[in-house]
């Protein structure tokens, strides 16, 4: 079947479309095959994939042809067989026939005969050529066409349809498509079934010795080229895949041995989007294919499937792993390929690849997701020619012009040496190139670095040891020659070289010493120069492609083409997600720029580059491309860009520079900032110099206090710098806009490492402070730094040092007490002494060194300035007490005793000692009062008012570090007399004599004691007896303990008038005390300090108090007394008895005339009481003789009969005449007296007791002459009054009438009255 | 044989680069550790890409090239461990078991 091959592939490449097969019977097609043929291609189709489910084609491309064409005759039928699918599938027959007898007689025989070859899908065409209007040949034509139907057509399967000449049915056409379909459907089904049943059997012997691929290959091409044909490009695809699967799995497989292909002219060039490159013939190889061409072949079958299914991404996709692939079986066969026949095909094949697939590739169809992907491989396959391409450009002796960047180091130097058999030698031709190279770029700064690698070993050892022979004794010569530690030998050599040796080694490739040299001597290793050269021979016969020739032929031409490549490497990437790859492409490309001159754009893409590995904290690299961005902004005269990249070169990783290095860098920076700069810019030098507060707390001010900031600055520099000036900002937490700017006051060395600066801190605002950012001048040169250190320097693991710090470095706290000032004393002090004031000045965390208070007293106090003031340590009394209690004396040294001040217009400067503890400052001062004191007439001491006897001292303490801070105080202080003073009258004799009490009421707090008193008398009074206005008591001296009461009697008489002639009357009496007071000034009220010159003793100095006393007159002074003697001794008195009822009236003293209207001795008298508890016997009223000598008394005597039984006030003696005030009732009667129901009476008046209005008054005419007669007979003898119980009540009138006249000896009573009891 | 072990921080910054060249190379192979983010990046950026190995803290092969091998491991913290390897018919699952022991 193999011999079918080429047969095969001609008939491919003439089978493009179905073919349908005409069976012209009627030879109708001339005429019919226009508007045939006008209907193709096939709008719609709907036809069976592989795994027999629908699928709809478009635009179906067919081919009519007539059964008698030659295409279709003459076929063996095993061709028939195997070359199926170009077999016709469907047949049209074209039938028209207008006569029944001659359809049955002729046409029908001769149509079962062509209907019944079943290999056929077959349909029936009639032609109707009847026109319109000729009714009897159209009804002919469709009963012959009925006749068809009946004869042809199934229920089944309609294979009839009826085509009018003159004018088709509307749906002819559909029709006729449809049953076309349904023919080629039938048919592509059964021919797919054929072929997957040959192809079945072919698969199951793939392992056996007869195991043909190519007859594997043809069955399977010519499925894949039916499915193809049919437009099912899908399961094309699949048939080329498993193609090429079971092609890599067996064509290793067996011992015979292959030929690999790629030794024709123009095999350097890939072919792998070539289908038609070679024809197969060409490339069998037994019952097998070549792999060089077949692979390529097939992948060309695959993306050109591809491309029709419109899936470029998915070429780029496997282009690039057939390519790794196919690459890796090139250097499998490299030793039979000519020489470096992998690198060249791997350049042309990815070229290839990406023109084909840019061309096919519309942007924008696809998902972002693929289309990113899209260019990545696109960027890879670029990034993969590149590589290649630069190998070759070394191979050739262009290595020196490679940039030795770290990506291409990676690229070349893991990418092994072509392995020819042979290395090539160099023609004798050759002997005369001559290549004058330049010498190699020194590294800006001087930096000294070895070159990256561009080789994975030595190339001089790979070339000789590939050579036909290589001497044991020629691989020293080969050292020993200076030429030969070129750059194949770098990676071993040149660590041992010193670098100008080895910058010189590099400078002479290609450079030959001596053309003697080439003599071509196959035992002579080669040198490194001749290898180059001879490489490039090889290469130029390797190389088909001219342009490809081109492109290796000169610097310029491999610059350029390197160009081409880098650019397209890196503009896939950046559209791709891998921007690493681009940016770091960019460098490369950079790398050209400036090589070329072009400063501009390779300082663009440096910065790109710079900032791809600073950002990501990659400094070894940075190092590599940073000192190249400085060169070209140095060169630019971008002087700010230049001082920002030496900043961030001395801020890398310190081992990443030598120190000789670093110090290049800083001199630049330093030269330049004194150098005239025509626009000063601001240097960020974050990177470089940061700072920190000092650890720990931050520094803590109080509210409009100066301090002193000290800030770590660490410095990057290799070597001391000096600042001009250096400036921090301080930032405020509360708000970003708030904050300070610091300025360090000198000029500033920086030395490397860690330095304090201090800074004078102004007064803040409140809050919390951060530091802000770091400013500062070199030369011409601003600088700021926002770099904040943690502990130490930045450290180069942590390159997210910028971050801003949130550590407060200064708290200025809110306005609060600082100091508090107060008053030690807690009670009054004694007014118009001098007291000490005690002032207890308490720091609240916050020194007063330095402190100044300011005194100003107010109205009525004055400082008594003859004493010094004194300070010392204050200890509450609590405090004290522990302590002493504790320690004794131990703390002494703490406390500061006494420590004498002065007084200064007005100020006292605190001692040192006081800064920090607090302190009481004792002032002696006086308060004034000319007011006399009053004393209060008995009762409780009233309240003084506060505001009377209080002063005030204002306070102003200076103080904070440079007194700043200022505290007012305004104290209020009490002063009070030692006593107040109380009187009350506490007994008055008859004589006059008054017995004055004065009580004192101490009113501090201290223990007075009264040594003597006197009492200066008012006028209108005198002195009782012979005192001298002394105190009655002699109890003195009195001690008056603190807040209680004492008093003192004075024996005062009313005066008689004293001596009229002095002029001045005394309105008041003042009562002088002379006391001593013992107290603390701690406490309170103490003895007045005295001046130092009368020393101590005179602490027990008396003192005199004063108070103003008003004495009154009695005004009540009673001249008669008025007594109630005391009842009968049995004290009972019972309603109805009698009772005698005495008062006493003694006249007390003389009456004066002038007061009493009274002329002679009597006095008028009169008893009253209340007549319906009493009867009175007797009179009422009446005078009686009184003596008007003082002593008289008289006794009046009143018979009364209590006449209702309980409690009831006695009767009351009055005295009209005299006022009420000369009365006195002494001794005083009773309020009440109780008074008993009365005896039950043996006499008993039934007559009263029946009488009744009617017949009363008759009765009471007898009842009172019978009264009158008991009176009579009872008149000697002693007898009770006759008790009349009577009701009703008027009964009473008339024996009360009667007795008026005579005494009828009787009492009436009141019969209810009587119930009481 | 493994050429470089890396240890990669959340920010894809270098943590630790330990290369086993003899030869002074260690650049390269920065380069190469830094590149190969771009893929890591590229996979924890398209989860839908990684597939089957979403929860999978073993990236695989990342970085095939002709020459040489990058594979990759990321921490739920997004460090990530890198693996350069010049054996080029190792085993994806070899990798798997040898990433973590590289890692202790």
């Amino acid at each position: 079947m193999a011999n079918y091959l080429a047969q095969f592939q001609t008939i491919k490449s003439t089978c493009a479309h179905l073919v349908i097969a005409v069976e012209d019977v009627s030879d109708l097609w001339p005429t019919v095959k226009n508007s045939f043929e006008e209907q193709l291609p096939f709008k719609r189709a709907s036809l069976n994939n592989k795994t027999r489910n629908p699928v709809f084609v478009e635009n179906l491309p067919a081919e009519f042809i007539l059964t008698t064409d030659a295409r279709l005759r003459s076929r063996f039928p095993q061709e028939q067989y195997l070359f199926w699918f170009r077999e016709p599938y469907a047949t049209l027959v074209l039938v028209t026939c207008e006569d029944l007898d001659e359809f049955k007689t002729i046409l029908k025989p001769r149509l079962k005969l062509i209907v019944q070859n079943d290999e056929r899908e077959w349909f029936i065409v009639f032609v109707s050529r009847a026109h319109p209007s000729n009714d009897n040949a159209t009804k002919m034509a469709k009963k012959v066409y009925a006749k068809l139907e009946v004869e042809f057509s199934s229920k089944k399967r309609e294979r009839c349809c009826k085509f009018d000449v003159h004018g088709p049915e509307a749906n002819f056409w559909e029709d006729l498509e449809a049953r076309i379909m349904e023919c080629v459907r039938n048919t592509l089904d059964r021919r797919l079934q054929f072929y997957e049943e040959e192809i079945r059997k072919l698969s199951e012997q793939r392992f056996m010795p007869i195991w043909n691929f190519c007859n594997f290959f043809i069955l399977k091409e010519s499925l894949a080229f039916m499915f193809e044909m049919a437009h099912l490009h899908e399961d094309a695809l699949r048939e080329y895949d498993e193609l090429e699967l079971c092609y890599l799995e067996t064509v290793n497989i067996g011992s015979k041995r292959r030929e690999f292909g790629g030794l024709d002219h123009g095999d350097d060039q890939a072919a792998l989007l070539l289908p038609g490159n070679k024809p197969l013939t060409q490339i069998v190889q037994d019952d097998s294919f070549r792999e060089f061409e077949f692979r390529q072949y097939l992948f060309a079958y695959q993306s050109k499937l591809l491309f029709k299914l419109n899936r470029p991404f998915e070429v780029a996709s496997r282009g690039y792993s057939f390519i790794i692939s196919f690459s890796k079986a090139l250097g499998l066969h490299e030793s039979i390929l000519p020489f470096c026949m992998r690198e060249v095909w791997v350049i042309t094949a990815c070229l290839a690849v990406v023109n084909a697939t840019n061309s096919q590739y519309n942007e924008g169809n696809a998902p972002p997701e693929i289309e990113r992907e899209f260019y990545r491989l696109q960027g890879d396959l670029y990034s993969l020619c590149r590589a290649k391409f630069l190998r070759l450009a070394y191979l050739i002796g262009y290595g020196t012009e490679i940039e030795r960047s770290a990506v291409n180091s990676a690229l070349l130097s893991m990418l092994p040496w072509p392995k020819p058999a042979v290395w090539p030698l160099v023609p004798d031709n050759a002997a005369s190139e001559m290549i004058l190279q330049e010498s190699p770029r020194v590294k800006p700064f001087g930096i000294e670095r070895k070159p990256l690698a561009l080789e994975p070993t030595a190339l001089i050892r790979e070339a000789n040891r590939r050579r036909a022979s290589l001497s044991a004794g020629s691989s020293s010569e080969m050292l020993d020659s200076k030429q030969s530690f070129g750059d194949g030998s770098a990676t071993d050599v040149s660590s041992k070289t010193s670098p100008s040796s080895k910058a010189q080694a590099i400078s002479m490739p290609r450079t030959y010493s001596s053309a003697g040299n080439f003599e071509g001597s196959i035992d002579r290793p080669m040198k490194l120069a001749e290898i180059f050269v001879a490489a490039e021979h090889a290469l130029k016969q390797t190389i088909s492609n001219p342009d490809m020739q081109k492109a290796l032929s000169s610097i310029q031409d491999i610059e350029q083409k390197y160009m081409d490549l880098t650019k397209g490497a890196a503009d896939n990437y950046h559209r791709s997600w891998w921007k690493r790859h681009g940016v770091v492409l960019d460098g490369e490309i950079a790398a050209v720029c400036f090589k070329r001159g072009n400063f501009d754009l390779a300082a663009k893409s440096y910065e790109k580059v710079c900032a791809l590995y600073a950002g990501e904290g990659w400094q070894d690299l940075l190092a590599e491309v940073l000192p190249n961005l400085a060169e070209c902004q140095r060169i630019l005269n971008d002087q700010a860009g230049y001082l920002s990249s030496c900043v961030r070169l001395l801020s890398l990783d310190k081992g990443l520079f030598s120190i000789k290095e670093r110090q290049a860098f800083q001199s630049e920076v330093v030269s330049l900032a004194h150098s005239e700069m025509k626009h000063p810019v601001p240097l960020d030098v974050s990177s470089l110099i940061s700072f920190s507060g000092n650890p720990g707390a931050p520094l803590e001010l109080c509210d409009g206090d100066p301090g002193t900031l000290s800030v770590a600055v660490w410095s990057g520099f290799p070597d001391d710098i000096t600042l001009d000036s250096l400036s921090l900002t301080l930032t405020a937490t509360f708000n970003a806009d708030e904050g300070g700017k610091l300025r360090s006051s000198s000029s500033n060395v920086l030395k490397p490492g860690r330095n304090t600066i201090t800074f004078p801190l102004p007064p803040q605002k409140p809050g919390s402070y951060v530091l802000g950012v770091l400013t500062g001048h070199i030369g011409q040169l601003t600088f700021r730094s926002h770099s904040f250190s943690k502990a130490g320097p930045t450290d180069s693991d942590d390159f997210m040092s910028y971050e801003k710090t949130t550590r407060p470095i200064l708290k200025v706290s809110k306005p609060r007490p600082l100091v508090d000032l107060s008053a030690a004393i807690s009670s009054a002090l004694l007014i118009n002494e001098t007291q000490w004031i005690g002032i207890i000045a308490q720091p609240i965390d916050y020194s007063l060194k330095g402190a100044v208070l300011h005194i100003d007293t107010g109205p009525g106090l004055k400082i008594e300035e003859s004493h010094s003031i004194e300070m010392e340590t204050y200890r509450s009394v609590d405090h004290s007490s522990t302590d002493t209690a504790n320690s004794g004396g131990a703390r002494k040294d703490d406390n500061k005793g006494l420590e004498q001040l002065s007084l200064l217009d007005g100020k006292i400067e605190f001692p040192d000692w006081a800064s920090d503890m607090t302190s009481i400052l004792w002032i002696p001062i006086r308060a004034i009062d000319d007011k006399l004191s009053r004393g209060s007439s008995s009762g409780p001491p009233r309240k003084q008012s506060i505001v009377d006897r209080m002063r005030t001292i204002a306070l102003k303490l200076e103080f904070g570090i440079s007194n700043n801070q200022i505290y007012d105080k305004t104290i209020a202080l009490h002063f009070t007399d030692p006593f107040h003073v109380s009187t009350r009258v506490a007994d008055q004799y008859n004589d006059g004599t008054l017995l004055l009490q004065v009580t004192l009421h101490s009113q501090v707090k201290a223990t007075l004691t009264v040594n003597d008193a006197w009492l200066d008398l008012q006028d209108g009074f005198i002195h009782a007896g012979q005192s001298d206005g002394r105190p009655v008591s002699a109890f003195l001296p009195l001690e008056i303990s603190p807040n209680s009461r004492a008093g003192l009697l004075f024996s005062v008489c009313l005066g008689k008038g004293t001596a009229e002639d002095e002029i001045k009357l005394q309105l008041e009496s003042i009562l002088n005390i002379r006391y001593g007071i013992a107290g603390v000034r701690t406490i309170g009220a103490h003895p007045p300090a005295v001046a130092k010159s009368n020393d101590t003793e005179s602490t027990s100095h008396d003192l005199i108090f004063r108070s103003a006393l008003i004495l009154q007159r009695p005004v009540l002074d009673p001249c008669l007394a008025v007594g109630f003697l005391p009842l009968p001794s049995n004290g009972l008195l019972r309603v109805g008895q009698l009772v005698t009822l005495k008062w006493r009236v003694e006249r007390l003293k003389d009456i004066e005339e002038t007061k009493v209207p009274q002329n002679n001795d009597e006095v008028l008298y009169e008893v009253n009481a209340n007549s319906d508890n009493w009867m009175i016997a007797g009179r009422k009223r009446g005078h009686v003789s009184l003596s008007t000598k003082q002593g008289s008394r008289i006794f009046i005597s009143v018979l009364c009969m209590p006449l209702f039984a309980g409690y009831v006030h006695p009767p009351h003696l009055g005295l009209p005449d005299i006022d009420e005030a000369n009365i006195s009732c002494n001794p005083a009667g009773p309020h009440l007296v109780c008074i008993l129901p009365p005896d039950l009476s043996s006499s008993f008046c039934p007559v009263v007791a029946e009488s009744n209005s009617n017949k009363s008054q008759s009765h009471c005419h007898l009842f009172q002459s019978f009264l009158a007669r008991r009176r009579d007979l009872l008149k000697e003898t002693p007898h009770a009054p006759l008790i009349v119980i009577g009701r009703p009540s008027q009964l009473r009138s008339s024996p009360n009438a009667y007795q008026r006249l005579e005494d009828l000896d009787m009492h009436f009573l009141e019969k209810k009255a009587t119930a009481v009891a | 044989m493994i050429v470089c072990v890396a240890v990669v921080g959340h920010q894809n910054n270098p943590l630790y680069i330990q290369s086993f060249t003899d030869a002074d190379d260690a650049l390269k192979l920065h380069h190469i550790v830094h590149c190969s983010l771009d893929v890591v990046d590229e996979r924890v950026n398209n989860p839908k890409k990684s597939g089957p190995t979403l929860n999978d803290t073993f990236l695989g092969l990342l970085y095939p090239t002709e020459n040489y091998k990058v594979y990759g491991y990321l921490t739920n913290t997004k460090v990530k461990f890198i693996l350069v390897t010049t054996d080029l018919d190792v085993r994806d699952a070899d990798v798997r078991n040898e990433v973590p022991c590289c890692i202790c």
